[in-house]
């Protein structure tokens, strides 16, 4: 095996979109991040370590970016795994936090092993690291071992990405990593996942329809999953968390359509579901980095993430909660931003998939669609109530006290200009989404070697005309908005108003605990979906005898139910198997050098013998 | 040309509605043009705003119309193209009747009142659980004539043989029910039973006044007339002269509007808790049609 060859380092088209995206999230992370610590204690060699660390993440990103060989793309996985893991124990004397970092990184750590084992696996048949071995590789297997070997990539690559059911790092890390960290990491780190599919993706030749039904069922349960349990929280980060979970399945189901439509033959519908894939990739890179750090300045302002204490902080906070709105419309995708744009060609390729002559997937791609419009819809209930309970209405708790910082709340230049700074690409990809999705089109065309013939490329173009389309309609409503806005204004110029307090109905005291709370807002939802989302209630019930009822607490605890379900069985199982050993652990130090005594031996022993 | 139709059939359509009501509850009741009257006199007053609410609650309204007036620009008439139509409108139809719905329920949060929160939570569960109903509908028409464009399903539709007329029907009465929910009428809610807590639409505008809800009922009018002119349109295609179409539409939207007082009038409102149930119907009977088409 040849360490060090022209492999190491060959960037192609989709890595150069994974670098840039990545590079632009993280300069502005820097910025923020700078703004964002100078409201923690902090001691100079905290914040070399925490900056090295988030410079190393960087570096290897870069590097499983532009590698072309297995060995040098784990070094890359390893060195960003490792930064990341360092960059969100920030707070690590916060028990939670530790612990939230710790279950990160192992976690991420049983993602590397199910990629490394697939690596080693193509490594023992070739003998080679390079990615154009895998080919080579790829032909001795059947179309189950295909199958197999790729389901392996997705599910290492979903324990970065956060695909359901292994995602359950995800809603601890968020919250427990200071803004800039989740921006980046909810960003693009967790993109890295996608990359790793779509990349090993292009070598299957044989099996891609099962691998796709199999992808897109996970993508459009984490859809669901994510979406229902954002709509429900409460801890706005951990939202946001959850939403990344929601948003990854959207992507993924993407490539799941991709991937079936691959194995059909039909190279049109795999183009446009791919290209849907990276455009959301790239759409909720920047929105889901605005809401972060919007949600960061309010974090930073109250130091509360609890949306039921806030509320009213849009008069307080006017820039960051009108760029937390345009991040929300957009990243519930909502015209007239990109969000739209991508989920609408995810929508076009399940119509186009209803025509599948099988039976089965067409009803897949039936529900599929049926499933994201309920995830849209559902998106819009946890953003209308993320925003409203958090900037709208009064505040709910008088002890959140907002603090004043040179005469402005949490929002320094250097905390605002970073997310300002997206808009302009978030405009380009509403104004330009033919341009921007035929740039995406080289990407893919690059790497997957489909037969391009002259009717699929007028059909890519046709549909990629059509998103011109789509961004004249959405021109159209921006246009009747304003012009309505004026009309409204010309009208109001002359009527007298009044200002007066909320319309009680009658009841003259209306007080701030009056309001909808963020609890009652999703009420409904969680009682439907209440499989997905289990409560622990601790209170204790008033009896009988009690004729004056002593005071009382009532905690609601949720849990993530996958997590509760499957990970914490394992976890206590192995720690109570590991018990087993304990009496080898007694803390006496002659046993401890008798052991090291009873190691060399037997590694002597095996010397001589073998 | 066709959102002209549109228009001019919103004018009167609650306004038959509410005649109808009248009519099957023995009374004369007003005149159809009365909603309009009360919309001309809601434009010249003047506007209070709470204290507690700030710009949100005044644009609101506003991109709330804009979303419904976009949205009647992609509905066609018959042979009346739309303004805007392109392939896949039907989803930019109901997300932007998303953008509208979403600024309507933050402008409702943004007063700080409780009727007004909880109206907007219902309105944002029920629009979702209404979604994939639409979805899978206009999905399977598609599937049928094989387009993916408002214009082309509805032009194709005919050519499909009798089974179109079997579709059409239950079409018909899915996209009615839908016009109901999305309007908060009868069997979901009942938009005359101020604050006793059973409203979803009626509560979320407590606090608006003025031109603002003036704005509001007029897009609640075009509302219906945009979800009947989607029925009408699955009934005229095969009609050659464009002047019996427009008739034919019109006739068609005054059959709806009747059907809908008719409901209004004989039918009691759903429990809360029941409504959900009662949307996943609509649901599983487009999945019916989408088994149909297939």
């Amino acid at each position: 095996m040849e360490i060090i060859s022209e492999y190491v380092s060959q960037i192609t088209n989709l890595g150069w979109f994974f670098i840039s995206l990545t590079t632009l999230i993280f300069i502005l992370s820097v910025i923020y991040g700078v703004g964002y610590l100078r409201h923690y204690k902090t001691t100079k060699r905290e914040l070399t370590l925490h900056w090295g660390m988030f410079a190393l993440c960087y570096v290897g990103m870069m590097g499983l970016y532009s590698t072309q060989s297995m060995l040098w793309f784990l070094v890359g996985w390893e060195l960003m795994a490792l930064g990341s893991f360092l960059c969100v124990i920030f707070e690590a004397e916060k028990p939670v936090v530790l612990k939230a970092g710790m279950n990160y990184f192992v976690q991420s750590h049983i993602g590397v092993l199910l990629i490394t084992a697939a690596f080693v696996w193509a490594y023992s048949v070739t003998g080679r690291m390079e990615f154009n071995t895998i080919p080579l590789f790829i032909s001795t297997l059947s179309e189950t071992q295909q199958v197999v070997w790729m389901m392996m990539l997705v599910g290492g690559f979903g324990f970065k990405a956060g695909l359901i059911p292994f995602h359950s790092w995800l809603p601890h890390a968020h919250p427990a990593a200071p803004s800039h960290i989740s921006a980046a990491m909810s960003g693009v780190i967790v993109k890295a996942g996608v990359y790793g599919v779509v990349r090993f993706g292009s070598y299957m030749t044989e099996g891609q329809t099962t691998l796709g039904v199999i992808v897109l069922i996970l993508a459009v349960l984490s859809a669901l999953y994510g979406i229902v349990n954002a709509a429900d929280g409460r801890d706005f980060k951990r939202v946001l968390a959850y939403c990344t979970i929601e948003n990854v399945g959207i992507i993924f189901a993407g490539i799941g359509v991709a991937f079936i439509a691959m194995g059909l033959g039909m190279t049109e519908l795999a183009y446009i579901g791919m290209i849907a894939a990276l455009l959301h990739t790239l759409n909720h890179a920047i929105f889901k980095v605005m809401l972060f750090f919007a949600a960061g300045n309010v974090y930073v302002a109250t130091h509360t993430r609890d949306i039921e204490r806030l509320g009213g902080m849009l008069k307080i906070m006017p820039q960051s909660g009108i760029l937390f709105l345009i991040a929300a419309i957009g990243i519930g995708g909502l015209p007239p931003f990109g969000g739209f744009i991508s989920e609408m060609m995810l929508y076009g390729s399940f119509l186009k998939g209803m025509t599948f002559e099988s039976l089965p997937l067409s009803i897949l791609m039936v529900l599929s669609g049926a499933a994201l419009a309920v995830v849209g819809g559902a998106s819009m209930l946890c953003f209308t109530k993320t925003f409203g309970v958090i900037f709208l209405g009064v505040k709910r708790d008088d002890e959140v006290k907002p603090h004043l910082i040179a005469d402005r709340y949490a929002e320094q230049n250097d905390m605002t200009y970073p997310i300002w700074m997206l808009l302009p690409v978030v405009v380009s990809v509403v104004v330009f989404p033919a341009i921007v999705c035929s740039l995406l089109q080289e990407c893919v065309g690059e790497i997957y070697t489909i037969e391009m013939t002259a009717d699929v490329a007028y059909g890519i173009s046709t549909s990629l005309d059509m998103l011109q389309s789509i961004s004249l309609g959405i021109a159209i409503l921006v246009g009747v908005c304003a012009v309505l806005a004026v009309i409204r204004f010309m009208l109001m110029k002359r009527r007298p108003i009044a200002e007066g307090p909320t319309w009680g109905c009658g009841y003259m005291k209306p007080i701030q605990g009056i309001q909808y709370t963020g609890q009652s807002f999703s009420g409904t939802l969680a009682e439907i979906f209440k499989y997905m989302l289990p409560k622990t209630r601790h209170f204790e019930p008033i009896q009988r005898e009690e004729v004056f009822p002593k005071h009382r607490t009532m905690l609601n605890v949720s849990q993530d139910a996958i997590e509760r379900g499957t990970i914490m069985p394992l976890a206590d199982g192995v720690v109570h198997f590991l018990q087993k050993f304990q009496w080898l652990m007694n803390g006496q130090l002659q046993r401890y050098i008798i052991y090291g005594f009873i190691s060399v031996l037997l590694l002597v022993l095996a010397a001589i013998i073998f | 040309m066709s959102f002209l139709l549109i228009l001019l059939a919103s004018f009167i359509f609650t306004g038959i509605v509410i005649r109808t009501k009248s009519i099957a509850q023995g009374r004369k009741g007003p005149s159809v043009w009365q909603p309009m009257y009360d919309i001309w006199k809601l434009l010249r007053k003047g506007s209070v705003y709470s204290t507690a609410s700030s710009w949100i609650f005044k644009v609101a309204p506003t991109f709330y119309f804009a979303s419904v007036v976009v949205a009647c620009m992609v509905v066609p008439v018959g042979d009346l193209g739309s303004t805007i139509g392109f392939a896949g409108d039907f989803i930019f139809f109901a997300y932007v009747l998303g953008f509208g719905k979403f600024f309507t329920i933050i402008g409702a949060l943004d007063t700080a009142s409780s009727f007004e929160g909880m109206g907007s939570a219902r309105e944002a569960l029920f629009s979702m659980l209404v979604e994939p109903a639409f979805f899978i509908l206009i999905g399977s028409l598609g599937l049928l004539t094989g387009y993916t464009s408002f214009s082309d399903i509805f032009a194709q539709f005919h050519f499909e043989g009798e089974i179109s007329y079997a579709i059409a029907a239950i079409a018909a009465f899915v996209l009615l029910m839908i016009c109901m929910i999305e309007n908060s009428r009868m069997p979901v809610d009942d938009p005359k039973t101020h604050l006793e807590l059973t409203m979803i639409h009626e509560v979320m505008v407590l606090d608006n006044s003025g031109v603002d809800m003036a704005m509001i009922h007029q897009a609640t009018n075009m509302k219906f007339a945009l979800y009947s002119a989607l029925i009408v349109n699955l009934f005229i295609g095969a009609v050659a002269e464009t002047w019996v179409q427009v008739a034919l539409f019109l006739g068609i939207e005054l059959l709806c509007a009747v059907i809908v007082g008719i409901i209004e009038s004989f039918m009691a409102r759903y429990r809360m808790t029941h409504n959900a149930q009662f949307i996943l119907v609509l649901t599983s009977l487009a999945l019916l049609l989408y088994f149909g088409v297939k």
